[in-house]
């Protein structure tokens, strides 16, 4: 094993740092910036052991930086933009050799602030696409989906899919008969999540069926106090719909089938590359809300069906979105770059 | 560290005013960059604790509103500060009650670099203007009557709305670029004195502001009734943008600042 790295990074989105720093943890220590745009949400997630908070970005003390981007980097004002920009600029007036790399967990979709015309169907700005390539500047790029990876279309990248740990996603064998669903109320844009299509869907169940499904934190919806309960509510519910057009790789999906519920999810983002529609979940079109309600009200009607495919995407998830095979992903990444020897 | 950035709002006057300001004048300072090292950060109005506890070096809070009537933990994060600047002698006699850190005086000055040349009066006043935060505005609601009887229009320079029908009223979103030519578009300022609560812990920037601007700034209604007349209001302007310029320069707070610095031995 080579020598014990140093990462000095910012916290950005906690449940995804909390799992790459602990993925790392045989191999790197990090630094983490103090801030004052972003938080570790430690009610949640402790702060692994191998993380120290620092103040500044120390030349000679780090083999490697981490900066997270994202499509909403693109605004100049937003505050996640303005701590990147900074950070980025505070490193590269010290250290012009230190290796870069950004996580960019967003896709190059942002009709609401971008749209390039209505030419295209896949609503990939090529405006947007340059305005974050170019502040990441030729440094190499790491994405969560391999769509994503097609949609940035930037050479100096590769994907990698989160792995997380299965024993923190109780699966209760007491499934209540309700669907839910997790996605941001706010943030970035209606098409990246689809939340226009996913209160279709809910409406549609509720016309059609009298089925109430939960939109999990928004108002007259289930709403955790924290994870712990926000766990126990997976873990007991029957179905998971998951609505997002350009969200690749939501992790509240993966949460979801670790936890033992039955998917129903969009096939954007590679999820039609490990769902087999019918066997281990189900895919819907994401443009067709009554089709998705068709689904998902007929399995909460076929309760044993649901039971078993849920159980079977969750051996998928297990398999597929394991820690070992991201933390090996990582390291092999880091080897390649040559910044870690294995 | 500005209080606008750490908001993340842009146009505070107090981060103006002690921060830019200053920054502007002062060429070993600069904005803070998240991630870069620095040897002092000067907390302007910015309670980031952890910032405070783990930075090693000089770390003074400037601090011009009495934020712990608001609940902020003041006494706690001055335990983890070596001074403190304020603008007014009446924040300072506060904040020295409880702390035995220095308390500095540094008043709120003016960039003069970034200023128009002063306004030349003449004939009758037509317009009087009042220029602050909305929330500082109920000064006027008092006036309004007064200035309709001496058939002047109001402008008011504000970030939110203010609207009356009891005497006419033009209303401008303040903004960086505009609102000197604003302020000397009109004949007279209208700044009234509070005289309860946290406004006694305020400074006079705005009337220092307004003689730089070779503005006439009437407190009272015998003041306003005074500068109708051209002459008066050329006179009083010019005597005051004399001591303004003499007294108002951030080059001033700059020395200061860079005293208070200096007193600190790390």
């Amino acid at each position: 094993m080579g020598k014990r790295l140093r990462i000095f990074k910012s916290p950005w989105h906690t449940a995804h740092d909390h799992d790459l720093i602990e993925a790392l943890s045989p191999i790197a220590d990090f630094g983490l910036l103090i801030n004052y745009t972003r938080r570790w949400d430690d009610k949640n997630r402790p702060l692994p052991e191998n993380t120290e908070w620092v103040t500044h970005y120390e030349k000679g003390r780090y083999d490697l930086v981490i900066l997270n981007i994202d499509q909403q980097c693109s605004l100049p004002g937003i505050n996640k933009a303005v701590l990147t920009r900074q950070m980025k600029d505070a490193v590269r007036s010290v250290d012009a050799d230190v290796p870069i790399l950004f996580i960019n967990h967003g896709t190059p979709v942002y009709p609401e602030n971008f749209s390039d015309g209505t030419k295209q169907t896949n609503y990939v700005s090529e405006k947007l696409k340059k305005e974050i390539l170019d502040i990441v500047d030729g440094n190499y790029m790491v994405v969560n989906s391999h769509q994503a990876k097609d949609d940035w279309a930037y050479e100096n990248s590769r994907a990698i899919i989160h792995g997380m740990n299965p024993a923190e996603w109780p699966c209760s064998d007491i499934r209540e008969p309700r669907s839910c669903t997790y996605v941001s109320p706010a943030g970035i844009g209606d098409k990246y999540y689809n939340r226009n299509f996913l209160m279709m869907v809910m409406e549609i169940m509720k016309e059609k069926d009298g089925m109430s499904h939960q939109w999990i934190g928004t108002p007259g919806c289930f709403q955790p106090k924290g994870i712990k309960e926000y766990k126990e509510f997976l873990s007991k519910s029957l179905v998971y719909f998951n609505p997002t057009f350009a969200s690749p790789m939501p992790r509240s999906r993966t949460e979801a089938m670790l936890a033992g519920c039955c998917i129903v999810t969009t096939p954007e983002h590679d999820a039609a590359s490990f769902i087999e529609d019918g066997v281990n979940g189900f895919i819907v079109p994401s443009n067709n809300p009554d089709y998705a309600a068709e689904v998902i009200t007929r399995l909460l009607k076929n309760y044993d069906i649901a039971k078993e495919v849920g159980m079977r995407g969750r051996e998928t998830a297990i398999k597929i979105f394991s820690r070992e095979r991201y933390r090996q992903d990582w390291i092999n990444l880091l080897t390649d770059l040559k910044i870690y020897e294995q | 560290m500005l209080f606008e950035a750490y908001l993340q709002r842009k146009n505070i006057g107090s981060s103006r005013i002690r921060g830019q300001w200053l920054i502007d004048r002062m060429p070993e300072a600069e904005r803070f960059v998240q991630g870069k090292e620095y040897e002092t950060i000067i907390f302007q109005k910015v309670y980031l604790k952890e910032m405070a506890r783990a930075f090693k070096g000089r770390k003074i809070l400037d601090i011009c509103d009495p934020d712990w009537l608001d609940g902020f933990e003041l006494v706690s994060f001055l335990e983890e500060m070596d001074a403190v600047t304020v603008p007014t002698e009446t924040l300072k006699e506060a904040i020295s009650k409880f702390t035995k850190l220095p308390v500095y005086v540094i008043p709120d000055r003016v960039n003069l670099e970034e200023m128009n040349p002063p306004k030349k009066h003449e004939g009758k006043a037509k317009k009087v203007v009042w220029f602050g935060y909305s929330h500082n505005s109920d000064v006027l609601d008092a006036t309004l009557l007064n200035i309709k009887k001496l058939g002047l229009t109001l402008k008011v320079i504000s970030d939110g709305v203010y609207s009356s029908s009891e005497c006419p009223i033009e209303f401008v979103k303040w903004d960086p670029l505009t609102w000197q030519d604003e302020i000397q578009d009109c004949d007279i300022c209208l700044l009234p004195d509070k005289l309860r609560g946290r406004a006694l812990f305020k400074s006079p920037n705005k009337t220092h502001q307004a003689w730089v601007l070779g503005m006439p700034v009437a407190k009272t209604l015998l003041d306003l009734e005074r500068f109708m007349d051209g002459e008066e209001r050329q006179k009083e302007a010019e005597e005051r943008y004399s001591w303004a310029k003499e007294n108002c320069n951030v080059d001033k707070s700059v020395e200061e600042m860079r005293a208070v610095i200096a007193s600190i031995k790390k």
